[in-house]
C-alpha cells in the first residue's frame, strides 16, 4: 500500500501515523455492523424518520422500544441453515442478535410511530413534539414600516 | 455480547462503471455454501424487491444485479446517513460442470438467493 505522507519528507514519524491510522480505522469497521445496523435519520416538519438496513431479517424478529428519546431496535439475523457435510466458500453476511440505541435531539413520541419494512429496510417514524416543531416566521422588510 | 454472533463486512464499492443514472454500485455481501451436488450463492442486496434482481449468465460468468429504489422520505430531509445507497452488483465465473440450464435466483427480504445444480 502506498502511504501518500510518507512521501513528504517533513514528518519524521508520518509512515507510523497513517500507519496506525489505518489500523484504527480497520478495527472500527470490523466491530460496527452486526452488532449495530447502519441507520439514516430523517428530520421533518411534523416526524422523524429512522431507517435502517437489515437486508436478512423476518419481519417478526424486529423490535422497536420507545424511551424519551431513545428508540432502540432490537432483533435478530438468523444464521443460514447449512446441511452437515456442507461447505462455506465465502461468509460475509453477518449474523446474531444484535441491538441499536438510537438519539435523537429532541424527545419523541411514538404516537404516530408506525415501522412498515420495505424491501428489508426497516423505518421507524416518530412524532416532533409540538414545542420543538420548527416554526416559519415571515421577515417584513424595513422599507415597507418606512413608508406607512 | 453472546459469540454466536459473526461479523459482517461492509458495503463496498465495485469497480464496475457507475450508471448512467448517477447511482452508485455496490458489491453485494456474499455467502457461498457448497452442499453436496449443489451451490448456494446468497446475495444481501437492502431495499431491492422481488422484481429489482437480475441473475445473468454470460460465457461462464454469472452476473446479479439488485436496482435500490431510494427512499425519499417525501417532506422529510437526511440529517444523518451511516451507509450510502445505491444499487447491487455482483459476479462469479462458473466452474465448467455447473448445469447451466438449472441456475434458480428468489428474492427474499432484501437476500437474493441463486441456487446452481453441478452433476455428478
Amino acid at each position: 500500500m502506498l502511504y501518500p505522507t510518507y512521501l513528504r519528507q517533513n514528518d519524521p514519524v508520518a509512515l507510523a501515523r497513517s500507519m496506525l491510522r489505518d489500523l484504527v480505522r480497520g478495527c472500527r469497521l470490523v466491530q460496527s455492523r452486526a452488532a449495530s445496523p447502519p441507520v439514516k435519520i430523517w428530520q421533518g416538519q411534523q416526524t422523524i424518520a429512522v431507517t435502517a438496513e437489515r437486508p436478512g431479517t423476518e419481519p417478526g424478529d424486529v423490535e422497536i422500544a420507545f424511551k424519551a428519546n431513545f428508540p432502540t431496535l432490537f432483533g435478530e439475523r438468523r444464521a443460514l441453515q447449512v446441511r452437515e457435510g456442507a461447505r462455506r466458500h465465502r461468509n460475509e453476511r453477518g449474523y446474531g442478535k444484535f441491538s441499536r440505541v438510537i438519539r435523537l435531539t429532541s424527545a419523541a413520541s411514538d404516537d404516530k410511530g408506525d415501522a412498515p419494512m420495505t424491501s428489508w429496510v426497516l423505518r421507524v417514524v416518530v412524532a416532533r413534539p409540538e414545542e420543538l416543531k420548527r416554526e416559519k416566521i415571515r421577515i417584513k422588510a424595513a422599507w415597507q414600516g418606512l413608508e406607512k | 455480547m453472546s459469540t454466536d454472533t459473526t461479523q459482517a463486512s461492509y458495503k463496498i464499492l465495485t469497480d464496475a462503471p457507475e450508471g448512467t443514472g448517477g447511482v452508485r454500485v455496490y458489491r453485494a455481501l456474499t455467502d457461498i455454501v457448497e452442499a453436496h451436488q449443489d451451490i448456494s450463492l446468497q446475495f444481501e442486496m437492502p431495499g431491492a424487491g422481488p422484481g429489482d434482481a437480475a441473475t445473468t449468465l454470460e460465457d461462464r460468468v454469472m452476473t446479479i444485479r439488485g436496482k435500490v429504489e431510494q427512499i425519499g422520505a417525501r417532506d422529510r430531509e437526511p440529517v444523518c446517513a451511516e451507509h450510502g445507497d445505491g444499487d447491487f452488483e455482483q459476479a462469479f465465473a462458473l466452474a465448467d460442470d455447473v448445469d447451466h440450464v438449472r441456475i434458480g435466483a428468489e428474492m427474499r427480504n432484501g437476500v437474493l438467493t441463486a441456487s446452481l445444480a453441478c452433476p455428478p
